[in-house]
C-alpha cells in the first residue's frame, strides 16, 4: 500500500473505516483497487450524486484541496477482481428524459470502495456478489441503489435530482456541499443565466439572486454594476470577482459567459472574509468549464436576433415648436412693442409663427435668390464668403424631424460558441471559441468580442495534478455614444435638436444648428456617423496554471499562479462640424495605449478528514501575494487633412499641436496569510472559522496589515433523530454567522502628498513669452499617511428548508452589515487649496436586509408536464451612520449636472437621496402669488397674460420649509430645499417559471423593482426653458394657462430660468415589472438527431424585455447607479438620459455532437 | 521579501522632497503665479477668471449675461441680484482665489527647507510670494469683504482643519502688510521676466488696497486717511517716471507681442498658448466670445449693455454726458438681420467705444466687420453687442491646441491709467481739483490719439469719433468726482472692474437700480431685478464653504449680511 494510506490510518487510531473522504475524494478512491486502509463506507444517506461525479463542476483548478482527478483511472468497462464469489454484471444507465445513455455514471458496490464508471454510451460492466448493492450516482441525478440478485443485466434509469442539497459550492479556496453551508452563498444556475442574451454575465445576473442588484448601461459593450446587499462603502462598491481562483475587477465584458460552469456569490462576510481586504462588497466566484473524461464532445451554440426600440419621448413637431415659442415670448413680454408680435429668426415676426422654407439662410422663403443651389457651400472654415454670399442652404423640415427615430433603430445581435471537451483519466481538456457581436439600437455603435479558451488538466502518478485555465480575448467597442456624456450624448442631442432642422441639407451634407435660433445641439446622426470608428480594443489574457499534490490522504498542497493582463488601445477622432452652431473645426485625434496586469500567486495546504465517522474536518491554510500595475500613454494631434480612417495615427497629424501624457494608473501589492477550519458533527452541527491577514501597499507600514476573522455555525435540524419520522422535510437548517471584511479601494497613493508639474495647472509664463510656460509645481494630492483598513462587519442568520424530497426549497437570510472606519474622502474647505483629497477613516454605514429565495419543481399530467417555479425577493435598508464627525451637517454631494448636485447623503438617512424644492401646485392669481412665499426674481417677476403684466401668476408655488433660523420665513431660498425622493427600492424581485411538455420548454423570467423614486433629469431639458432645444409635448399640454389652471408645469415664459431648479417636479415613481425573457425551446427528438449524427439538438425562440409595467415616463426605469467607477454611488437613481434597454427577438440553436 | 514587496513609491508624481530645494521652491513660486489667471477652478473656468467678467461685468451696468435665457441660469441670477448662497459660480471664484493663497503659503513654507537658495533669491521669493498672497486676498476682499486671512504659519496641507479660520477680522491690515513686505524686498524689475511682481507692482497693489478703503461702501463717505495713504503711493509711481500711457488705447487689449508688457503695464497676468498646456491663456473667458458666425463661434456671453454704449456718446466738445447720456440710445441693429442694410450710429462718440464693444458695421479687431445679427446668439434676448477687449486679434488667436479662443492677450490687471485715475479720485477728494483734471486729461489725450482710432479698411475712422479735453477749470467737487468716475467707466469698460468700483464708491445701489429700471424696458430678463442695499454690495460666502469650515460641530465662517 502506498505510504500515505498508511499514514492516514495511523493518524486515525488504526480504524480502517474511520477515514471518510469527502465526496469528491471518493470519486478518486472509488476507482482504486481494494485498499483496506482507505475503504469507504458508503451509507445510503451519504451517497450523494456527486459521489461519482467524474467531473464535478467546481472540482477544478479553483478548488485546491478537493480537486480530484475527475475520472476513473480505469477504462469504463473494466471490471474489478472481487474477493468473494459473484459474477460479471453489465448494463446500461439511461436518462429518464431522453432515454439516451448516460456516460460517466459512477457505479459503486455499496460498502466497499470499488466501482466503475459508464462508457460513452452509458454501458458498464462490473463484478459483484449476489448480495451486493450497486449504487448508481451521477451529478445532477438522484442516486439509485439496486440490490443484486442473480440477474446479470442491470439497466438503470436515473432521474434528475431536483434537490440541490448536494451541489458542490465553491466558497473560496475550497468547496463545500450546499448542505454544509453556514453562510450566505447564492448559487446561480448558469443555464438560466445564459438564457438572456447579453454581452456579459453581470447583465444576465439581473433579477436572479436575492440581495444582488444589477444595473446596466445597455449600450453595446457598456458597463454593468453589481451591488451585493446594499451599499457598504462610499467609494467603490463593486464586488470582487474570482475566476478560476484568480481575482479580478476588470471589465466584465471581457469574459465569454459560455465558458462558465458555475457561479457562486458570497454575500456575507462569513463566506467572503477569506478574501479579506477586498471582499467587503461580496465576492462572485466563477468557475469555467473543464474537460471530462470520455470521448470528445463537440457542442455548438448560436443565436441571432433583432433588438428593437421600446419607447420614445413625445416631443414637439415643427408647428408645435413654433407655437411653444410664440407663447413663451408673449408670456415673457418679449414682443415688438409696436405690434405686440414675437419674432424669431426662423419663424418670422407675425402674430403667429410661420414655418419658413429654409432655415439656412435664416427663415428664407422659396424664391429668395440666396437659396439658389449655385450659392451652396459647406466650406465654412475656409471660404470668407461663407454666410455672406454662399450658404449651407438647408430646407426647413416642415413636419418635423423625428430625431429619436433617426438614431434609434432595430439592430442585430448574434452569438456563436463552439466547444470541445473530453479527455482520458490522465488528461482532460476543454476548448472553446466564441464570437459575440452586438450592434447598438443607437446607430453606429457596436461591440464584439472573440474569445478562445483552453482549460486542461493532467494527472501524473495519481497523486499529482497539473493544469491550466486560459482565456485569450479580443474585444472591440466602437461608436461615439456614451451614457456618461449625459447632455452631450446622442439621446440628449436627439431631444435637444429642434424638429425644424432636417438631417441633411440640399446637397446631402449633414444639416444642423448653423442658422440662428436653432439652439446649440449637434446633429446626432452626424455625430454618431462621424464617430463610428471611435472606440477601444482590449486584448486580454486571463488564466492560471496550477499544480496539486496529494501528500497523504486528505492532505493536499496546491500552488496556483494566475495572470490577468490586458492591453488596450483607444482611438478617438474629432471632426469639423460646419453645420453646428458650436462646431468642431478640425480633424483631430486622441489615442491611448495602456497595459494593466495583476498576478496572483496562491499556495494552499488543505486537509480533509473524517474521524470516527461522525467528526468531519475540513481545513486549509494559505499564503497569497498579488501585484497589480497599469500604465497609460496617450497622445493628441490636430489638423489632419481629412477624416480618412486610414490616417488615424498620431504621426499623420500636425506635430505643433501635439499633446502627450503618460502615467501609472494602477499600482499596488497585497500580501496575505489565511486559513479556514470547518468542523461537522454527524452532519448535524457545523462550525466554521476563518482568519485572514492582509497587508497592502496602499497603507503605510504602521497600519499596513489587518486581520479579518469570521465564524459561523449551522444546525441541520432535519438530521436530528426527532425529525427522522417527519418525511415532509428533506432539509431543515439554521445558520448563523459573523465576520469581518475590508476595503482598500482608496487609490494607490492615498498615503502620499504629491505634486504635479502640469502646465495647465501650475505653469506660468514668467518671461512673458506668449507661446511658452515656465514649469511649476502644484499639489496634486493631499496624502493621509494614517489611513487604515475600513472594516465591514456582517452578521447573517439563515434558514434553509427543503420540502417534498427537495422539490420545494426555501432559503431565507436576514442580515446586517455595518461598515466602520469607512474610508471617506471628506470635504475640505477650499481655503486649504486644490488637490485630490485623501480618504480618511471617519465614516460609518449600515445596511440591513432580508433575502428570500424560493423554488419548487415537479411534474404533473402523468409526468408529461414538467414545471419549476423559482423566485427571489430581497430588500435592504441603507443608512449613513456617520460621515465627517467634525462637521456632522456636511452632506456628501452627488454630481453636478446643469443642476447643482441632485443627490446628497447625510447622517441618519440612506445614501444618495434626492434634494430640492417641494412644489405645492401653481400660483393661480396675482394675489396668491403675492401672498405665497417669495422667490426673488420669480414670484415678483412679471409675466404677460393677454398683454398685461402680472407678477408670479402661473409659476410654481414652492413650499416654504425653512429659513436661516430653521423656521419658515416667507422666502424661498436654499434653506427650503429638502429631501424629495429616495432611489432605494422597497424591494426587488425576480420570478422564473419553466414549463416543459414533451419536447417543448417554455421559460418565463420576470424581474422588477418596487417602491423607488427616479429623478428624471431629462426633464430639465425637455420641460423647461433651457437653451433653444426641442421640448416635450408636455409644455403644450401641461403648462399653466388661464384656461388650463390644473397644470403640472408653470406658465411658458422665455425669461424663466428658475422653474428648472431641482424640485419634486422631476421626481417620479420608479417601480417596474419587466418581462425580461420569454423563451420557447424545442428539443428535436433523439430519433431524428441520431439519424443526422447529432447528440442533442435544441432550437429556441425568445423575446426579451417583451413588456415593462411602469409609471415612469422616461425611456427606461432601470436607472440606478450613475457609472462604474469609485464614488459613483453618491448619485443613485438619477436618469441622465440613458441608453434604453431594447426589446429583442432571438432565434437560437444548441447542438451537441 | 514582503517588506519591500509592500512598498510602492508613487509613480509619475513629485514627492514633497522635490520641492525642498532651490529649484523646487522656484517651481512652487511659478505655481503660485500660475493661479493668477484664475485657472484651475474647482468648477468651471469662467467662474475663476481673473477678468471678473461674471462678478464685475454682468453684475454691473457694463454688460448682460448674454447668450440665451436658459444658458447658465446661475449667471442670470447673478445679473438679477438674486444672489443665493449656493451659487456655484461664487464658490468657484472662492476656490480659485484661495488656491492661490495656498500656493503662496507653500512657497513661504518651502523657503526655510531650501538650503541651497541664494540669499538674494531667498528674500525675493519671500517677497514675491507675499505679493501673490496679497493679490489673491485683495481679490477675495473685493468679492466678500469678510474673508479669512490664512498665512503660512496657519496652513498645513496635511491637515484639512488647519485653514478653518474665522472671517470676522478685517483683513485689510494683513493684506497691506503683505504688499508692504513685497515693496520692501522686491527689485524694481526682473530683467527678462516681465511676469514677475516688482516693487512697483507692489506699490500699485497697496495703492489699490487703499483705494478700496477710500470710501464707505454704504454711504460713499470719503475716508481721508486711506485717501492720503493712497496719494503717497500713487504719487510715488507717477513721479518715478517709469511708466507712461501706451501711445494707443487699443494696445492694452492687443495680443501682439509688442503690446504685451508695454510701458503702461504695472502688473500683467501673463497668458500664454501652447498645446502642452491644453491651450492655456484666457480659458476663463472662453464663454465670452461672439456666437455662431462670429470669431470663436461660441458662446455669446457677456454682451455689452445699451447703457454702456450710450455712455460713450460725446457732446459737441467731445466730452461725456454723465447725466444725460442714457436719455437716447446709440442706434443699433437690433431686429435687423445681417443681410439687411444697417447704417451705424452717426452721432459723436468717444473712440474708446469701438475698443470696448463689438457692434454691427464696425471692424472687430482684425476679424472683419462685425456682422451684427449673425454673431449674436439671441439678439431678442440680450441685444446686439459683443464683448471685445479680451478677444485677441485673429493673427494672435490660439491655434496650437485647436482652440482659437486661447491667446496671449494678457489681462492687464494694473496699468498706469489705473494709477492716474485713482490719483484723480484722490486729488478730487482732497480738493486738488485741477490736478485731478490734469490726470483725466492725460487719459483723454491718449484716447484721442487719432492713430489709435478704430479704422475701416480705407484708413478712415470707423465712426464719428469726437473726444475733447476738459478745458474749463474744475471748481465743483461733486462735478469733478462725477467726471473722474465717468472717465473710469469709459476707460475700463468691460474689464470686470465696474461693479467693484460702484461698490467702492458707495453708489452701487442708486446707479444699478437706475440702470435696471431703464434697461429692463429693452431686456425683459431684468424685469423685477433689484440691487438690494446692505446685501448685494458683497457676494455671499458660499454656503458649502461655511459648512466645510465646520470645526467641532460649529462653522468657523459667518455669512455676510443680508443672506
Amino acid at each position: 500500500q502506498n505510504p500515505t494510506g498508511q499514514q492516514s490510518t495511523s493518524t486515525t487510531q488504526g480504524s480502517p473505516t474511520s477515514a471518510t473522504p469527502t465526496p469528491a475524494e471518493r470519486a478518486i478512491m472509488g476507482t482504486e483497487t481494494a485498499s483496506p486502509q482507505s475503504a469507504t463506507p458508503i451509507t445510503p444517506t451519504t451517497v450523494p450524486a456527486q459521489t461519482a461525479a467524474p467531473a464535478t463542476p467546481p472540482a477544478t483548478g479553483q478548488s485546491a484541496p478537493t480537486t480530484p482527478a475527475p475520472a476513473t483511472d480505469q477504462t469504463p468497462t473494466a471490471s474489478q477482481p472481487t474477493p468473494g464469489q459473484g459474477g460479471n454484471r453489465s448494463g446500461k444507465v439511461t436518462d429518464k428524459n431522453g432515454g439516451s445513455g448516460l456516460p460517466g455514471v459512477n457505479v459503486a458496490i455499496k460498502g466497499t470502495q470499488r466501482g466503475v464508471t459508464t462508457d460513452a454510451q452509458g454501458n458498464f460492466r462490473i463484478q459483484a456478489e449476489n448480495n451486493a448493492t450497486l449504487v448508481f450516482s451521477f451529478i445532477g441525478y438522484k442516486p439509485q441503489e439496486v440490490v443484486l440478485g442473480s440477474q446479470t443485466t442491470i439497466n438503470v434509469t436515473l432521474v434528475e435530482d431536483v434537490s440541490t442539497l448536494n451541489e458542490v459550492v465553491v466558497t473560496g479556496y475550497a468547496s463545500q456541499q450546499k448542505k454544509d453551508l453556514t453562510s450566505a452563498v447564492a448559487v446561480v444556475n448558469p443555464k438560466e443565466l445564459l438564457s438572456v442574451p447579453a454581452a456579459n454575465f453581470g447583465q444576465q445576473l439581473q433579477g436572479r439572486v436575492a440581495g444582488v442588484t444589477v444595473n446596466q448601461d445597455n449600450s453595446p459593450g457598456g458597463g454593468t454594476s453589481i451591488r451585493i446587499r446594499g451599499y457598504g462603502t462610499l467609494g467603490n462598491n463593486d464586488p470582487l470577482y474570482i475566476i478560476d481562483g484568480v481575482p479580478t475587477q476588470e471589465n466584465l465584458n471581457n469574459l465569454n459567459q459560455n465558458d462558465i460552469e458555475s457561479i457562486q456569490i458570497l454575500k456575507d462576510a462569513t463566506s467572503a472574509s477569506v478574501y479579506g481586504s477586498r471582499a467587503s462588497n461580496g465576492v462572485v466566484i466563477i468557475t469555467t468549464k473543464k474537460g471530462k473524461s470520455g470521448d470528445p464532445k463537440l457542442s455548438f451554440d448560436a443565436y441571432y436576433g433583432s433588438q428593437t426600440p421600446r419607447k420614445f419621448f413625445d416631443v414637439l413637431n415643427t408647428q408645435q415648436y413654433g407655437d411653444y415659442l410664440w407663447q413663451s415670448k408673449r408670456n415673457a413680454g418679449v414682443v415688438n412693442p409696436a405690434n405686440g408680435n414675437p419674432s424669431q429668426a426662423q419663424y418670422g415676426n407675425g402674430p403667429n409663427p410661420v414655418i419658413p422654407d429654409y432655415i439656412v439662410p435664416d427663415g428664407a422663403m422659396a424664391g429668395d435668390p440666396r437659396v439658389d443651389p449655385k450659392n451652396y457651400s459647406i466650406a465654412r472654415f475656409t471660404d470668407p464668403n461663407f454666410g455672406k454670399t454662399v450658404f449651407q442652404i438647408t430646407p426647413a423640415n416642415k413636419q418635423g424631424t423625428d430625431w429619436q427615430r433617426e438614431i434609434i433603430k432595430a439592430a442585430p445581435i448574434q452569438n456563436y460558441n463552439l466547444s470541445v471537451t473530453g479527455g482520458t483519466p490522465t488528461g482532460r481538456y476543454a476548448f472553446s471559441l466564441g464570437y459575440y457581436d452586438q450592434k447598438g439600437i443607437i446607430i453606429y455603435n457596436d461591440f464584439n468580442k472573440y474569445s478562445l479558451r483552453a482549460n486542461t488538466e493532467f494527472t501524473i502518478k495519481k497523486r499529482f495534478r497539473i493544469g491550466e485555465n486560459l482565456q485569450l480575448l479580443l474585444s472591440q467597442r466602437k461608436g461615439a455614444f456614451r451614457n456618461e456624456d449625459t447632455e452631450g450624448n446622442a439621446i440628449f442631442m436627439a431631444l435637444r435638436m429642434q424638429p425644424i432642422v432636417p438631417v441633411y441639407d440640399i446637397a446631402g451634407n449633414f444639416a444642423g444648428t448653423l442658422g440662428s435660433n436653432l439652439g446649440n445641439a449637434k446633429n446626432p446622426v452626424a455625430s454618431l456617423y462621424r464617430g463610428k470608428d471611435n472606440g477601444y480594443r482590449d486584448y486580454r489574457v486571463f488564466g492560471n496554471t496550477y499544480a496539486e499534490l496529494d501528500i497523504i490522504d486528505g492532505l493536499t498542497a496546491r500552488t496556483s499562479f494566475g495572470l490577468d493582463a490586458t492591453v488596450s488601445r483607444g482611438s478617438y477622432a474629432g471632426f469639423p462640424e460646419p453645420e453646428a452652431s458650436e462646431p468642431g473645426r478640425t480633424y483631430n485625434l486622441s489615442q491611448d495605449f495602456q497595459y494593466r496586469y495583476s498576478w496572483t500567486w496562491t499556495n494552499t495546504l488543505t486537509y480533509k478528514r473524517v474521524i470516527n465517522k461522525d467528526h468531519s474536518i475540513n481545513a486549509y491554510v494559505g499564503v497569497e501575494s498579488i501585484k497589480s500595475f497599469g500604465e497609460l500613454q496617450s497622445g493628441y494631434r490636430n489638423n489632419y487633412y481629412n477624416g480618412d480612417p486610414s490616417l488615424r495615427y498620431l504621426t499623420t497629424g500636425d506635430p505643433q499641436t501635439q499633446q502627450n501624457n503618460g502615467y501609472a494608473f494602477q499600482d499596488f501589492t497585497l500580501f496575505s496569510y489565511f486559513g479556514q477550519v470547518g468542523y461537522s458533527f454527524k452532519d448535524k452541527y457545523i462550525l466554521q472559522g476563518t482568519l485572514r491577514q492582509d497587508a497592502s501597499s496602499r497603507f503605510q507600514a504602521a497600519s499596513q496589515s489587518a486581520v479579518f476573522p469570521a465564524v459561523s455555525g449551522g444546525w441541520r435540524i432535519s438530521e436530528e433523530s426527532f425529525m427522522k419520522g417527519i418525511k415532509l422535510f428533506s432539509d431543515l437548517k439554521l445558520r448563523a454567522g459573523w465576520g469581518q471584511t475590508g476595503n482598500q479601494n482608496i487609490g494607490d497613493y492615498n498615503a502620499y502628498t504629491t505634486y504635479t508639474s502640469d502646465l495647465y495647472q501650475a505653469g506660468y509664463s514668467l518671461n512673458g513669452n506668449p507661446n511658452a510656460y515656465n514649469q511649476g509645481f502644484s499639489i496634486q494630492r493631499f496624502g493621509n499617511p494614517n489611513a487604515k483598513w475600513e472594516t465591514n462587519t456582517s452578521t447573517n442568520f439563515g434558514l434553509d428548508v427543503g420540502l417534498f424530497n427537495g422539490a420545494l426549497e426555501l432559503n431565507l437570510d436576514v442580515w446586517n452589515r455595518k461598515t466602520t472606519n469607512l474610508l471617506y474622502t471628506r470635504a475640505r474647505p477650499f481655503t486649504g487649496g486644490q488637490g485630490d483629497l485623501p480618504a480618511e477613516n471617519v465614516a460609518s454605514l449600515q445596511n440591513r436586509g432580508v433575502d428570500v429565495q424560493l423554488s419548487y419543481q415537479g411534474t404533473t399530467l402523468g409526468n408529461q408536464l414538467r414545471y419549476s417555479v423559482s423566485g427571489n425577493i430581497s430588500t435592504y435598508r441603507n443608512k449613513v451612520l456617520q460621515l465627517d464627525p467634525t462637521s456632522p451637517d456636511q452632506p456628501l454631494l452627488g454630481y453636478s449636472t446643469r443642476l447643482p448636485p441632485i443627490t446628497r447623503s447625510v447622517v441618519g438617512q440612506p445614501i444618495s437621496l434626492f434634494y430640492g424644492y417641494v412644489i405645492d401646485g401653481i400660483l393661480q392669481t396675482a394675489e396668491e402669488a403675492a401672498a405665497a412665499p417669495q422667490l426673488d426674481g420669480y414670484t415678483n417677476a412679471s409675466v404677460y397674460i393677454n398683454g398685461q403684466p402680472v407678477k408670479g401668476v402661473g409659476k410654481f408655488k414652492y413650499r416654504d420649509i425653512s429659513g436661516p433660523n430653521g423656521k419658515p420665513d416667507g422666502k424661498i431660498d436654499a434653506n427650503d430645499q429638502t429631501f424629495i425622493g429616495n432611489p432605494h427600492p422597497k424591494f426587488t424581485y425576480g420570478l422564473n417559471v419553466n414549463l416543459g411538455y414533451k419536447a417543448f420548454d417554455l421559460t418565463l423570467f420576470a424581474q422588477g423593482v418596487q417602491g423607488n423614486d427616479i429623478f428624471n433629469y431629462t426633464r430639465y431639458w425637455t420641460d423647461f426653458n433651457t437653451f433653444q432645444g426641442n421640448r416635450s409635448i408636455r409644455v403644450l399640454n401641461d403648462s399653466w394657462t388661464p384656461t388650463n389652471t390644473n397644470a403640472k408645469l408653470p406658465i411658458l415664459d422665455e425669461n424663466d430660468a428658475l422653474s428648472s431648479q431641482a424640485s419634486t417636479y422631476f421626481v417620479e415613481k420608479g417601480s417596474y415589472f419587466r418581462m425580461k425573457n420569454v423563451q420557447l425551446t424545442y428539443t428535436i427528438p433523439p430519433i431524428v438527431t441520431k439519424r443526422v449524427g447529432l447528440g442533442t439538438a435544441r432550437v429556441y425562440f425568445q423575446t426579451t424585455n417583451l413588456f415593462t409595467v411602469t409609471k415612469y415616463t422616461g425611456l427606461d426605469p432601470d436607472v440606478n447607479t450613475r457609472g462604474y467607477g469609485s464614488g459613483q454611488d453618491s448619485q443613485l437613481g438619477v436618469d441622465e438620459g440613458r441608453y434604453p434597454a431594447s426589446r429583442n427577438f432571438i432565434f437560437g440553436i444548441n447542438l451537441g455532437f | 521579501c514582503s517588506d519591500q514587496f509592500l512598498v510602492r513609491v508613487p509613480q509619475g508624481t513629485y514627492s514633497p522632497s522635490a520641492t525642498q530645494n532651490a529649484q523646487g521652491v522656484e517651481a512652487l513660486l511659478t505655481g503660485a503665479y500660475g493661479q493668477l489667471d484664475g485657472i484651475p477652478v474647482p468648477g468651471s473656468e469662467w467662474q475663476g477668471a481673473v477678468s471678473n467678467w461674471v462678478f464685475g461685468g454682468i453684475t454691473s451696468d457694463d454688460a448682460y449675461k448674454g447668450t440665451d435665457a436658459g444658458d447658465q441660469p446661475e449667471q442670470t441670477a447673478l445679473e438679477r441680484y438674486v444672489w443665493v448662497t449656493t451659487n456655484q459660480h461664487v464658490r468657484g471664484k472662492w476656490g480659485a482665489l484661495y488656491n492661490g493663497v495656498a500656493r503662496a503659503n507653500l512657497v513661504l513654507q518651502g523657503i526655510p527647507k531650501a538650503t541651497d537658495l541664494s540669499a538674494t533669491r531667498r528674500v525675493q521669493i519671500r517677497a514675491e510670494a507675499r505679493f501673490l498672497r496679497g493679490f489673491y486676498l485683495l481679490e477675495a476682499k473685493k468679492m466678500w469683504n469678510n474673508i479669512p486671512y490664512i498665512d503660512e504659519k496657519t496652513y498645513d496641507p496635511q491637515d484639512g482643519n488647519s485653514t478653518k479660520v474665522p472671517n470676522t477680522d478685517n483683513a485689510w491690515p494683513k493684506i497691506e502688510a503683505d504688499f508692504q513686505a513685497a515693496i520692501d524686498s522686491l527689485p524694481e524689475q526682473f530683467a527678462g521676466e516681465p511676469g514677475r511682481a516688482t516693487k512697483w507692482s507692489a506699490i500699485g497693489m497697496l495703492a489699490k488696497a487703499k483705494m478700496f478703503q477710500a470710501f464707505d461702501p454704504y454711504t460713499g463717505a470719503p475716508n481721508t486717511a486711506a485717501l492720503q495713504a493712497a496719494k503717497v503711493l500713487l504719487d510715488q509711481i507717477i513721479n518715478s517716471n517709469r511708466f507712461a500711457l501706451a501711445d494707443q488705447y487699443g494696445y492694452n487689449y492687443s495680443a501682439a507681442p509688442a503690446n504685451r508688457n508695454n510701458k503702461e503695464s504695472i502688473f500683467e497676468v501673463q497668458y500664454s498658448v501652447t498645446a502642452a498646456a491644453d491651450g492655456g491663456g484666457g480659458a476663463g473667458d472662453d464663454l465670452a466670445w461672439p456666437y455662431n458666425a462670429g470669431p470663436g463661434g461660441c458662446c455669446g456671453f457677456y454682451q455689452p449693455s445699451q447703457n454702456l454704449v450710450n455712455a460713450f456718446k460725446t457732446d459737441a466738445n467731445g466730452l461725456p454726458m454723465p447725466t444725460t447720456f442714457n436719455d437716447t440710445d446709440v442706434t443699433n441693429d437690433e431686429g435687423i438681420k445681417s443681410n439687411q442694410p444697417f447704417t451705424p450710429y452717426a452721432g459723436t462718440l468717444d473712440p474708446r467705444l469701438d475698443h470696448t464693444v463689438g457692434r454691427r458695421g464696425i471692424p472687430y479687431k482684425d476679424w472683419g466687420i462685425h456682422a451684427g445679427y449673425d454673431w449674436i446668439r439671441d439678439q431678442a434676448y440680450a441685444g446686439p453687442y459683443s464683448p471685445l477687449k479680451h478677444i485677441p486679434e485673429k493673427a494672435y488667436s490660439g491655434t496650437s491646441a485647436g482652440n482659437i479662443k486661447r491667446s496671449g492677450n494678457n489681462y492687464r490687471y494694473l496699468r498706469y491709467d489705473h494709477i492716474l485715475l485713482w490719483a484723480a479720485e484722490v486729488e478730487t477728494e482732497i480738493g486738488s481739483l485741477e490736478t485731478a483734471r490734469t490726470y483725466v486729461n492725460q487719459i483723454r489725450t491718449r484716447a484721442g490719439n487719432p492713430a489709435g482710432f478704430v479704422k475701416t479698411s480705407d484708413g478712415k475712422p470707423a465712426a464719428n469719433y469726437v473726444i475733447g479735453l476738459y478745458t474749463a477749470p474744475w471748481t465743483d467737487k461733486a462735478a469733478a468726482r462725477q467726471a473722474v468716475r465717468f472717465e473710469e467707466r469709459l476707460e475700463f469698460g468691460m474689464e470686470g472692474t465696474r461693479f467693484f468700483d460702484l461698490v467702492r464708491w458707495g453708489i452701487a445701489e442708486p446707479t444699478l437700480n437706475a440702470y435696471v429700471a431703464k434697461e429692463q424696458l429693452k431686456r425683459t430678463f431684468l424685469n423685477g431685478a433689484q440691487f438690494k442695499k446692505n446685501q448685494n454690495e458683497y457676494f455671499p460666502i458660499p454656503q458649502q464653504e461655511i459648512i466645510n469650515s465646520t470645526s467641532n460641530g460649529k462653522a468657523t465662517l459667518v455669512q455676510n449680511q443680508g443672506y
